[in-house]
């Protein structure tokens, strides 16, 4: 039994999938993969998997994790061929190593998170930057989430906020924001924050989210949640399939 | 060319957006070039309940086999997506690469029972296509049907180009063919479908006539001079020679059925005399074990899928039932893949067959003894008794089954209170059984389920002549049960009759039956199967409104000299046979499975050129 890290992606249609439908969409690709998976005891034995915080549907991602308990000892860039050779169109594997036995949950590690959001309004970049400083500066952020309310520290929150003119009336945010415990939010709330506050100015649409990358830290330098996992040597040497 | 910027910009405003995206395993994405045959395939329910559908994954995966077809397939879209489709002008597109229906040059739509109906005229409307074949031209695509409606099509013919009855494995190509060489010509519709009706099992309703009697029963059904004067069901000869089919598609979304489903053999000839696929896929034709295991092998290497199920009408009664699934569970023993058998007999043998595969997990069993008294059970040969049943159960539960499920029809010819309190008593008695043979905390968890459906009699059985029950009837009857079926262990279920007999009306129904089809969708009827989207109402006005009398159809006697309104389309079994099958009922006489008890005499082997295949 080994535990595998595995960094995968999100994106094109497949973005549409519920957390549900891509755990499923896992399990079955670890099975046509060969790669056997340890399963739960009782009378209903799930696959040994676990997944990082679920992406929001619609929202596309190039930094997943998921860690599966696996029989196999294949070498990491064979299991990438192997899941990559029978993975749907729009999920991909990037890269995966063999991990130590206990670890935090991905879940549990995660502090901060990178976005890419692609917007369209008929506001400037300028008018932008100034609305999003503002935010910026408030002491406290009022965040409502699907009928819920909290509080957020908006220096703590919201780490950097970049903004790219993309031209058509289209930018792109950069956004670097707390997750967690303490103090996080999503890009898609801070956006209606943004319309919401200032509805004197053009509305934000926005036209795609992509999750970019996720650090277990708030601090420079930041450090990227797969080097976080320290890899081991399984057994003596890992099969060439 | 390519809806999805337009259908993902609204994806965010639906439940499910999954439904509506492409990409699932095994799915094909795939483009012609020159001269190629553009086929959409289309279920007219929604995605889910569309998507495992056999026929459908064996049409696609066989046209897609040939580089001169693409076949990409559609689903009815759900009451909200359809609503923002229609707001902002989207028409129906396929999954596949999202193209308007409006493209392709066939669109063929399954008719597997008559409440999608209304979804058909819905898809066609919502692909911006003329609802009414008549108001359709040379520029839209051809739409075909297919599925066990096609054994009565009339309800369906104002709205349908072709009809193609039977198994369509073989004739599916013909037809291609038949429309790439038109295509190639430049010929005009009605050419083409002149064309189409020389293809044996292909139906095409305008070339045929139909005339009514002053009391509205049909005078007769004449075919053009070039047309065959009747429809001669096709079906494969050897089963076997047909390969499994290997690239099932793996939906991401839960569907009703997500597992790997191999067909073990076509047709049953148990005999019941209410049920229709029990006449219209005669003869039985079964595939070998080693087909079927080398089948399963290949489909869970292609998808991954951890449940497998033997799939038939009745998949208990395939000679190579026990030798497959032990060479399954061998095989796949500590892989975590289930076994499933989805249809069972009642009786020890069935019984020990699930015992085998449900090694852990003991779920619900479902036992069918139809009807409730044995007068009753050998009115409709239903092989079964009282004896059985209770020897069965009981063996059930002392395996350690705690909840059972019963599944009985109300309305059943000749049936009286008796019938009805034969039912009350066998339930009571399984519960007893139940009681007498679990113990402790399982027997307070013990649950016996009793479904009671409102039976429709269907074209081509030996009670097609036979009257519905009214609404009342079935009211009345759920009533008694109600009032009777109580008890800590017994819980009732019964599916709305209203929909019953709007079922009974059109399975029956002759093409006149089209407009109060079209009049119901036009009064906002679709999803008629989903219990809260059926309007009753509605389709009492569609049927009033277009001078109708849905009892007509559902709730009235014929006579055996009737010309019926499906007389014209050959299943292959003789009327005569059917007559003879109602008059046994009558008289209380079984009749054998042609299996093991001899030839009864359908007329399918003959009429068809074909035999049961055992092995
Ligand atoms: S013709 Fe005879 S053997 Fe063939 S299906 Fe009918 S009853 Fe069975």
């Amino acid at each position: 039994m080994a535990k595998l890290l595995l960094h995968y992606g999100k994106d094109g249609p497949l973005k549409y999938l519920s957390h549900l439908e891509l755990i499923r969409a896992f399990e079955r690709s670890f099975r046509r993969a060969g790669i056997e998976v340890e399963a739960s005891g009782g009378f209903n034995p799930r696959p040994k998997i676990s997944y990082g915080p679920a992406l929001p549907v619609g929202t596309s991602s190039r930094s997943e994790y998921l860690v599966a308990e696996v029989k196999s000892t294949l070498c990491d860039d064979d299991i990438i061929e192997r899941i990559s050779r029978v993975l749907p169109k729009g999920l991909g594997v990037f890269r995966a190593k063999y991990i130590a036995e206990k670890q935090s949950s991905i879940a549990s590690v995660i502090e901060c998170v990178a976005y890419k959001v692609e917007v369209k309004t008929l506001a400037s970049a300028g008018e932008l930057s100034s609305l999003v400083e503002i935010l910026r500066n408030e002491e406290r952020l009022l965040i409502k989430h699907k009928g819920k309310e909290k509080w957020v520290d908006s220096k703590e929150s919201i780490l950097d906020w970049n903004i790219e003119e993309a031209g058509g009336g289209r930018h792109v945010f950069l956004m670097l924001l707390a997750a967690g415990e303490r103090n996080s939010v999503r890009p898609e709330v801070l956006i209606d924050k943004l319309n919401q506050s200032y509805p004197h100015v053009q509305d934000i649409e926005v036209v795609g989210i992509e999750r970019v990358a996720e650090y277990v830290n708030r601090d420079i330098p930041l450090i990227d949640i797969y080097d976080f996992y320290k890899n081991v040597t399984i057994g003596s040497e890992c099969e060439k399939s | 060319m390519s809806l999805w910027p337009q259908v993902e910009r609204v994806l965010r405003r639906v439940e499910k957006p999954t439904r509506y995206i492409n990409s699932e395993l095994n799915s094909v994405h795939k483009t012609v070039t020159g001269e190629g045959v553009l086929v959409a395939l289309a279920y007219p329910d929604v995605y889910e309940v569309g998507l495992p559908n056999m026929g459908l994954q064996i049409l696609y995966e066989l046209l897609n086999s040939r580089e001169d077809v693409v076949a990409e397939r559609t689903y009815a879209p759900w009451l909200d997506m359809e609503a923002v489709m229609r707001e902002q002008s989207i028409p129906l597109f396929t999954l596949e690469s999202h193209t308007a229906l409006t493209d392709f040059d066939i669109l063929g739509f399954t008719l597997q029972h008559e409440l999608i109906y209304t979804n058909v005229l819905n898809m066609l409307d919502l692909a911006g296509l003329p609802v009414l074949a008549a108001e359709r031209g040379d520029e839209h695509p051809l739409v075909i049907a297919g599925g066990p409606g096609t054994v009565n099509p009339e309800p369906m013919t104002p709205f349908i180009d072709v009809f193609v009855v039977g198994e369509a494995e073989e004739l599916i190509f013909e037809l291609v063919d038949a429309v790439k060489e038109l295509k190639r010509a430049h010929a005009g519709r009605e050419e083409v479908l002149r064309r189409l009706a020389r293809i044996p099992g292909v139906y095409i309703p305008t070339l045929y006539s139909v005339e009514y009697n002053d009391d509205g029963t049909v005078a007769k059904i004449e075919a053009a001079p070039d047309a065959p004067s009747s429809i001669i069901r096709r079906i494969v000869k050897d089963f076997s020679a047909i390969p499994v089919p290997q690239r099932p598609i793996v939906p991401f979304m839960d569907a009703v059925h997500d597992r790997c489903s191999v067909e073990v053999m076509r047709g049953c000839a148990r005999g019941c005399r209410f049920c229709q696929a029990g006449i219209i896929y005669r003869p039985v034709r079964e595939r070998t074990q080693e087909q079927v295991v080398s089948g399963i092998t290949q489909i869970l290497e292609t998808t991954g899928y951890e449940e497998i199920s033997l799939s038939s009408l009745s998949s208990a009664d395939y000679s190579a039932v026990e030798g497959t699934l032990k060479e399954l569970s061998e095989r796949y023993d500590g892989q975590n893949v289930s076994l499933s058998l989805p249809s069972l007999r009642v009786d020890a043998f069935s019984l020990g067959l699930v015992k085998e595969i449900a090694k852990v997990k003991k779920t619900g069993l479902t036992f069918a003894p139809e009807a409730g008294t044995q007068r009753m059970r050998d009115f409709i040969n239903k092989n079964v008794t009282e004896k059985d049943v209770l020897n069965t159960v009981t063996l059930a539960f002392q395996e350690g089954w705690q909840r059972i499920k019963l599944y009985f029809m109300i309305g059943l010819p000749t049936e009286t209170e008796e019938d009805l309190q034969g039912i009350v008593e066998l339930s009571q008695k399984v519960v007893e059984a139940g009681l007498a043979t679990l113990s402790g905390a399982a027997k307070s968890r013990l649950t016996v389920t009793v479904s009671a459906s409102a039976f429709a009699p269907k074209p081509h059985t030996p009670f097609q002549w036979v009257a519905q029950d009214t609404l009342e009837e079935f009211e009345a009857k759920q009533g008694y049960l109600a009032a009777r079926l109580k008890g800590r262990h017994l819980s009732l279920k019964w599916h709305n009759a209203k929909s019953s007999v709007v079922e009974g009306a059109i399975a029956r129904g002759d093409r006149r039956v089209g407009d109060a089809i079209y009049r119901a969708w036009f009064l906002g009827c679709k999803f008629d199967a989903w219990t809260k989207e059926f309007n009753y109402e509605s389709w009492r006005q569609a049927f009033a409104d277009t001078g109708l009398e849905g009892s007509f159809y559902a709730g009235r006697e014929r006579g055996f000299d009737e010309v019926l309104p499906w007389s014209h389309i050959e299943t292959g079994v003789d009327a005569e046979f059917l007559k003879e099958e109602f008059y046994r009922a009558t008289r209380g006489e079984k009749t054998g499975d042609c299996r093991f008890d001899g030839c009864s005499d359908c007329g399918v082997c003959p009429n068809l050129d074909a035999e049961n295949i055992i092995f």
